[in-house]
């Protein structure tokens, strides 16, 4: 009897030892992370936001219309277009920063928050605002209050009202400018390493959230009823407004991965190959006055 | 996105058959009835993008199955120099979703492939023509052209309903021939050729008026308001383009002109093989035991209803859920002819 309470006891015993082993679990994935640092999240943000100006449905499309440029003849297409006969399932990448950098900007925002990183959380703010402005000029009501909460169960996020999602980007901003200021009240730096838009400089994203504040106001000064409250948040950062806003991570002409995407889509690829769009796609007088002579204000 | 709250899959199946032989073997009949309830299957959901994730993996509700296998084997002629094999199988399949997740009976398998509480999955789900009552299309009055509906047509199941199979083999003396023939039916395909060659402007119906203005086939006019709509045969509205612009944009909008019946009739092989008999080998002196010599001719026919103008229903995209979709820039299927010759040592 006491030689197999012995034996059981080494039996649960080797076993034990055995099961605590840690190359048994097979459920850890090396090779999917689900944690990062809020510095380089940032910086694949801060390039698609940058990119984003250029580039998908919005460049395609609303430069076509805004007159920017033209679609070529030798190519056939485009009737949508030209005819503004969307569907709901054409040019559907205005959606995709929901995806893609508004995810991304969450995570730095509530991680650098944790960390103190006052600075990160300001700039992430921007372009929060940035990004979500295009989207709703681009379709009016859209998720915003609710959006960007999957993971929370907000699997089917509610519309909200474009004018409150326009007020509520002011006051983002009024407290992105808040956040960036605390940051150099505090000498709390953003990692230079980490900015492609201005290194770092929180001066800068201040006076970057100076003109995007101006240009969310400007945009409401046509509509009836809304001078009072345009006068009411006319107020900016002493900081000014910036002269020139450039986004370059390291772009090298000729690398594979690491062109310049508006020069590689538009005009010629990696290996120096004229692209398909260079023909399709043309620059518009208008547009080639605007870069040659500014915009004349 | 990852679903912490997963659960395992399970399934309950029961299955009973019957075999019955008669007349020494000559005649075999196996039937059998199944049904298979299944529980928690892990699917990729596609939910709203705005929430951060294109898709999310869930544990559906409970799927129903059932079936019916028949398989007859006749043996009619069997002597000494002959003898002829038939082979008939048959097999009748059914499921439905008997519930999905207490947020939805919908489900978007991507594809337009849709899980839906009470029907067969998967089911195909379009976007479809205005129709009036009676399901004629309703075009507008100045265009001459349908208006795409905001609903979503339930088009049918994706999978056979019914498979049919007939297998002859017969015998004589050193000649043998076999065949199989399948017959696969009522389910439905969206074709992606169909959408592609209406795109390039190649296929046969892009040319039925001649890339002329028409008047839609079969569609009426609301004469009456847009509250209480009247309809009458169109006979001589015509649309308002039949060229590029009609076949690429307005007739590719709508996913319904390229749901076809996906039935089908296939010989899918016809073998003919002749065995040298071994008294004509016997010069060879027991060196050569056999020679054989065969054809074999595979995927020789294939039988489609008149709505099936653009190929063979399997070429499916089939490797995830959304079955029933053949995808545009598939290799066509092929014919082969093969020729065997055999020698025994």
């Amino acid at each position: 009897m006491k030689k197999i309470t012995i034996y059981t006891f080494l039996a649960l015993f080797v076993l034990s030892i055995v099961g605590c082993e840690e190359y048994l679990d097979v459920n850890q994935n090396p090779n999917d992370l689900t944690i990062s640092t809020p510095e380089l999240v940032f910086t694949g943000a801060a390039k698609l936001y940058g990119e984003r100006q250029f580039m998908g449905s919005g460049f395609s499309l609303l430069g076509s219309w805004m007159g920017y440029f033209g679609h070529c003849g030798g190519w056939s297409g485009w009737h949508e277009v030209h005819s503004y006969n969307m569907t709901s399932s054409q040019y559907t990448g205005f959606w995709t920063p929901y995806t893609n950098e508004l995810k991304s900007i969450k995570y730095v925002k509530e991680k650098s928050m944790e960390e103190g990183n006052y600075g990160l959380v300001g700039a992430a703010k921007i372009m929060e605002v940035g990004t979500c402005e295009r989207i709703v000029d681009t379709y009016g009501d859209v998720p915003y209050f609710n959006a960007v909460r999957g993971k929370e169960g907000t699997t089917n996020p509610v519309y909200d009202d474009a004018q409150d999602i326009y007020e509520d980007l002011v006051l983002q901003l009024d407290s992105a400018i808040m956040y960036l200021n605390d940051a150099i009240d505090g000498h709390i730096d953003i990692d230079a390493a980490a900015d492609p838009m201005f290194g770092g400089n929180k001066e800068n994203w201040i006076r970057y959230a100076n003109i995007l504040k101006m240009r969310i106001l400007i945009k409401q000064a046509e509509m009836t009823g809304r001078d009072s409250y345009i006068s009411s948040h006319w107020s900016f950062d002493a900081l000014g407004f910036p002269t020139e806003v450039t986004m370059n991570p390291g772009y090298m002409v000729g690398s594979s991965g690491k062109m310049n995407p508006l020069y590689e889509s538009y005009y010629k690829n990696y290996q120096g190959n004229e692209t398909s769009y260079h023909t399709q796609y043309g620059m518009s007088v208008f547009l080639q006055h605007l870069y040659q002579e500014g915009p004349g204000l | 996105m990852k679903n912490p709250f997963m659960e395992p899959e399970f399934t309950l199946s029961n299955e009973i058959g019957i075999d019955l032989n008669f007349l020494e073997s000559r005649i075999n009949l196996e039937a059998a009835y199944y049904n298979m309830s299944t529980t928690n299957q892990t699917l990729p959901a596609d939910i709203a993008p705005s929430s951060g994730f294109t898709s999310m993996y869930i544990n559906s509700g409970e799927m129903f199955n059932e079936g019916i296998e028949l398989e007859l084997q006749v043996v009619p002629v069997f002597r000494q120099d002959v003898r002829v094999d038939l082979s008939i199988n048959y097999a009748y399949w059914h499921n439905e979703v008997k519930s999905l997740t207490e947020a939805f009976d919908e489900l978007s398998l991507g594809n337009y492939v849709y899980a839906i509480v009470g029907l067969t999955y998967p089911t195909l789900v379009t976007s479809d023509y205005e129709r009036d009552p009676d399901g004629r299309v309703i075009v507008n009055e100045k265009t001459g052209l349908p208006t795409k509906s905001t609903d979503l047509f339930r088009q049918g199941q994706t999978t056979p309903k019914h498979i049919l199979g007939f297998q002859p083999h017969i015998r004589y003396k050193g000649f043998t021939f076999g065949a199989s023939i399948e017959y696969r039916g009522g389910f439905v395909m969206r074709s992606g050729p169909a959408n592609d060659m209406s795109f390039t402007g190649i296929s046969d119906i892009t040319s039925w008026t001649g890339r002329e203005k028409f008047v839609w086939p079969n569609s009426v006019v609301n004469v009456g308001s847009e509250e209480n709509p009247e309809y009458v045969e169109n006979t001589n509205i015509q649309t308002n383009d039949g060229n590029v612009n009609f076949w690429t944009q307005t007739y590719r909008s709508t996913i319904d002109n390229f749901v076809i019946n996906a039935a089908f009739w296939k010989l899918r092989e016809v073998t003919f093989f002749y065995d040298v008999p071994r008294s004509a080998l016997a010069f060879t002196n027991n060196l050569v035991k056999g020679i054989s010599v065969g054809f074999v001719g595979r995927n020789l026919m294939m039988l489609l209803p008149e709505s099936n103008m653009y190929g063979d229903p399997e070429s499916n995209d089939g490797t995830g859920n959304d079955v029933g979709y053949a995808p545009g820039g598939a290799i066509p299927p092929t014919r082969s002819y093969g020729f065997n010759l055999t020698f025994t040592f």
